[in-house]
């Protein structure tokens, strides 16, 4: 009962309908994503995207531009830097990851400090606010959510093959390279749209965790992606009320409830397999 | 049925051209069970991408079922590869969460069969191979010779015009490695076309014709 008289009460702000509706949409499609980034090995895309996030949020505040307007095409062409980087590349993906995350924090750093100084603002795109958000990211996360659910619902088993094994997926007609794409560009949009909620520092955290929690319980793909994306929505909301009702701050809230919903599932399957052994 | 006119393949490490292709000219035909031979770096590798539509030739032209492939685009390589070829990998490449009926039925999930007609391509594929009666377990509780039955019956089960094999054996004992060649052979009694790279050249007598390639040149 009190849990339903907290989340009353927080309903009455607008700013934080705005967190749980963005929250929860970003979470859906952060969650169905990473189970294929975490899979395919490229679980650290998601924070090197981030912290390109952050320089451009930062070089976007410097020169007062709009900040989604800046930062979404400068990620997503980040994302398909690293995919290129990754697949072809002199340098490795880890490698590269980090160099352009580095990079890209640097650059933020530097523009900042040589312009409007370390402000509240940067800390919020470093930690997260859920005071940042506005009408336009609600619209703009149910548009994306909605893209990744009909995505994954009607290219299923495509991204299964591209996920499992892409050398057989290519074997068997799959454009694997199409594939990689698609999955870049909406983990750039989701990361953009959650970054300034749960901050540079913190958003891939909503990629990795559900799709590694889960996996400690399931096995077969659709198990894990379902557990994955109900683990997320479940562990944000978590997040948020106790964010709200012992005033800390809601990223890291967030972040840290998901870490406990991952030790708890790894002592599950420990458990399992001392029963079954 | 497949026909390669003086094709090249050229790689550029450093300032260094490697001709993987060195004009390399060959056909087979419908029904044919080729084996193409040659040791490590040879460029057999090269070879079986450009015959599976992996890859296309830098030069030369490439004729499958009578249509040079290489002005396809990378879409209609992937129609291509899904509708006319059937791979089989050294590693046998199965999922090891998926029985092996699942594993053989993905290639049909991938290209949207009705669930009826999978059930029956699945079956037929599997009693092909030898393998309907452990279509329930999993990739680690089946033997090497089994799990590469297993990824035959996948690449045949969409009932492919042409077979191709990366050292399908390459993985296996000789004596397990014998017993799929002969698995090949009734596959190929029953009119498939097969075209098999092997660096072995006890396994490549089990074909039909062998080409032998070296330094990215058909030599024999």
């Amino acid at each position: 009962m009190e849990f339903i008289e907290t989340l009353s009460q927080m309903f009455t702000y607008t700013f934080l309908v705005r967190a749980l509706i963005v929250g929860l949409l970003v979470s859906l499609c952060a969650s169905l994503l990473g189970v294929s980034l975490v899979l395919k090995r490229f679980s650290m895309i998601g924070d090197g995207l981030s912290h390109v996030g952050f320089g451009s949020l930062a070089v976007a505040t410097a020169f007062n531009w709009a900040p989604l307007a800046v930062s979404i095409p400068v990620v997503v062409l980040a994302a398909f830097l690293l995919l290129r980087l990754s697949e072809r590349g002199r340098i490795k993906g880890d490698a590269a990851i980090a160099l352009i995350s580095a990079s890209a924090l640097a650059i933020g750093v530097f523009v900042v400090s040589k312009t409007t100084g370390m402000n509240t603002d940067v800390d919020n795109y470093l930690f997260g606010s859920i005071l940042a958000l506005t009408q336009q990211d609600v619209v703009l996360s149910v548009v994306l959510s909605l893209g990744v659910l009909i995505i994954f619902v009607f290219c299923y088993h495509r991204i299964f093959a591209v996920t499992f094994d892409e050398t057989y997926a290519r074997a068997t007609g799959i454009p694997a390279g199409f594939y990689n794409t698609v999955l870049a560009l909406l983990t750039a949009l989701t990361i953009v749209l959650g970054m300034r909620m749960m901050g540079a520092l913190l958003i891939s955290s909503l990629v990795i965790f559900p799709a590694l929690s889960s996996m400690w319980l399931c096995k077969r793909f659709a198990a894990v992606t379902i557990c994955a994306a109900i683990v997320s929505l479940v562990c944000y909301v978590i997040g948020l009320v106790v964010s709200f009702v012992y005033q800390t701050p809601t990223g890291a809230s967030i972040v840290l409830v998901n870490l406990a919903a991952f030790t708890i599932f790894y002592a599950i399957s420990r458990l399992r397999m001392l029963r079954g052994a | 049925m497949l026909q390669l006119v003086d094709v090249y393949k050229i790689y550029h490490v450093g300032d260094e051209e490697v001709r993987a292709l060195d004009g390399v000219s060959l056909a087979v035909g419908a029904g044919e069970f080729l084996g193409i031979v040659g040791p490590s770096g040879s460029g057999k590798s090269t070879l079986m991408h450009i015959l599976g539509c992996l890859d296309t030739a830098d030069f030369g032209t490439y004729y499958l079922d009578g249509r040079p492939v290489e002005f396809y685009s990378e879409s209609q390589l992937a129609t291509v590869r899904n509708e006319q070829i059937g791979f089989v990998f050294q590693s046998f490449n199965l999922i090891g969460h998926m029985t092996i009926a699942e594993n053989v039925e993905l290639p049909l999930l991938y290209r949207g069969t009705k669930a009826s007609e999978r059930r029956e391509l699945v079956h037929e594929a599997l009693s092909q191979v030898g393998l309907w009666e452990r279509r329930s377990h999993r990739p680690n509780s089946v033997s090497g010779g089994q799990l590469q039955r297993a990824a035959i019956a996948r690449a045949i089960v969409t009932r492919p015009s042409l077979l191709l094999g990366d050292e399908p054996t390459g993985n296996l004992d000789s004596r397990t490695g014998h017993e799929i060649m002969e698995l090949f052979c009734e596959l190929n009694a029953r009119g498939r076309t097969i075209v098999l790279i092997t660096h072995d050249q006890s396994i490549a007598k089990r074909t039909n014709r062998v080409v032998h390639i070296r330094d990215g040149k058909v030599v024999a």
